[in-house]
């Protein structure tokens, strides 16, 4: 029953985007920034490129950008329509309300992750690719992706309008690539032997073709806590 | 059967509803009568899960809403005031999404949705954009939602709103027709929904219970024999 709930949320929202025209406008904008920094800043011609590293290694800052205008109508159409009261007035969890549509923005920009691959085949002609290098970097980017997703979705329930969502979410996840754990490792005097907490490093693990248990750990432990507080913000509206 | 014991809910220092009692059996048609601000919408909202209550437990047969909230809600059918939905979608794909949160299985489904369709009039609008339907038409989209599951208990939020006087007499009808198989609870202010289909009323002010009673009772307490001249003597004293 909760599986077929989560399939019925999960495609109301996933069909939901793709009927919506400015999602095609949210993917141009997505493979512009990507391959304008790929090629500008990136210096794409120039560097060893086998794992694509000049493509990958701003995604962090551009899903940043491009994350929040995803998920930034997920909870606040809600509230701003009025159907939040329909949606919470049927017999489902919370969490399997919040985990639909956290799936279907994830998928929405899995898919957009995915618009790299004419840019893959074209460098295959003069680049010799290491696809386990290419493998790591889209493994990371997803996994990037879905906690930016966790946390664009927990921050859509907090406000009913879409701008303010945008922007909050947009800062919180450029504080999250930007902050060094060190810093709390330092101040809290714990010991430097504990793996290193940084989300940017752990992504350059990913596209230099290292996939790592720490980075896993990290970043599935965003998505489950961002997650958690959604569920909780949206449970709290009872209050 | 709902039975709702010592509800209060307060929002910061206003006391929305104060120690409410009552219960309501298989067959009845509830009117929350009230002034604006009495407590109705509270009550409601309460009893949908939508808020919870500071003291007081709602039960719906033994299932307390607190405790077992999804198992609770599957019992109830709720049309909210102006019935928001999701103006992007058609009638059907609104239905079925609704059916898909309900769990209930695509065979079932189309049954339903048929009863539904001729029972609502909602024929020429099926495959229509919610957003482009009238008033009336987005109204019983949002019942027909809120029977796909066949509820023992309706519970409609200003239900007459808006409405013309067409559509008022068939929602009245359809209200009549769906208590004799479960409860209706019907928030309103309008005396002359209340006085077309109540079979019991509950009279808040101040968010107390002030009165139970049934229409004809209420009727009688005044000279002139009107709903109205009681609502306005009991309300504000007048």
């Amino acid at each position: 029953m909760a599986l077929n709930q989560l399939k019925t949320v999960f495609f109301k929202e996933f069909t939901g985007y793709l009927n919506n025209f400015s999602v095609f406008f949210i993917w141009g904008i997505y493979i512009a920034v990507s391959l304008a920094s790929a090629f500008y800043f990136g210096s794409y011609f120039l560097i060893d490129n086998s794992g694509l590293q000049s493509y990958f290694r701003f995604q962090p800052a551009i899903l940043a950008l491009i994350v929040p205008a995803v998920t930034m109508h997920l909870w606040t159409d809600e509230f701003r329509l009025g159907t939040i009261e329909f949606l919470l007035s049927q017999p489902v969890d919370y969490f399997i309300l919040v985990l639909g549509k956290f799936f279907a923005s994830w998928a929405f920009c899995s898919l957009m992750i995915l618009l790299v691959l004419p840019l893959i085949m074209v460098s295959s002609f003069f680049i010799d690719i290491n696809f386990l290098s290419l493998f790591s970097a889209f493994l990371g980017t997803l996994l990037l992706s879905g906690a930016f997703c966790a946390v664009g979705c927990m921050v859509s329930a907090l406000s009913s309008r879409p701008v303010i969502t945008y922007l909050v979410a947009f800062f919180a996840l450029w504080g999250i690539i930007s902050l060094k754990f060190e810093v709390l490792m330092t101040w809290f005097n714990l010991p430097e032997t504990l793996p290193e907490l940084n989300f940017s490093a752990l992504y350059l693990n990913f596209i230099s073709g290292r996939v790592s248990l720490d980075a896993f750990i990290c970043f599935f432990s965003l998505t489950i806590l961002a997650l958690w507080a959604n569920t909780a913000f949206i449970s709290g509206r009872n209050r | 059967m709902i039975r709702i014991s010592g509800l209060s809910k307060s929002f910061g220092e206003v006391k929305a509803l104060d120690n409410l009692s009552f219960s309501a059996g298989n067959g009845e048609i509830l009117a929350l009568l009230g002034p604006n601000g009495a407590g109705k919408t509270t009550l409601i909202r309460l009893m949908t899960g939508l808020l919870s209550p500071d003291a007081g437990e709602i039960f719906y047969d033994d299932i307390n809403i607190m405790d077992h909230r999804v198992e609770a809600l599957r019992r109830i059918g709720y049309v909210p005031e102006n019935s928001p939905l999701y103006a992007d979608m058609t009638s059907f794909d609104f239905l079925s999404y609704t059916a898909g949160l309900r769990g209930i299985k695509s065979n079932v489904f189309s049954r339903r949705l048929e009863e539904l369709v001729e029972h609502l009039g909602l024929a020429p609008v099926v495959n229509r954009r919610i957003g482009t339907l009238s008033k009336g038409f987005r109204h019983r989209v949002g019942i027909a939602a809120a029977l796909i599951h066949a509820p023992e208990i309706l519970i409609l939020d200003e239900p007459s709103e808006g409405l013309d006087p067409n559509q008022k007499y068939a929602l009245q009808k359809f209200i009549k027709n769906f208590s004799s198989c479960g409860t209706v609870i019907l928030s309103t202010h309008i005396l002359e929904d209340v006085e077309a289909v109540a079979s019991r009323i509950l009279l808040l002010h101040n968010g107390v219970l002030i009165k139970d009673t049934t229409p004809a009772r209420l009727k009688y307490l005044m000279p002139e024999r009107s709903l109205g001249a009681a609502f306005r003597r009991i309300t504000n004293g007048s």
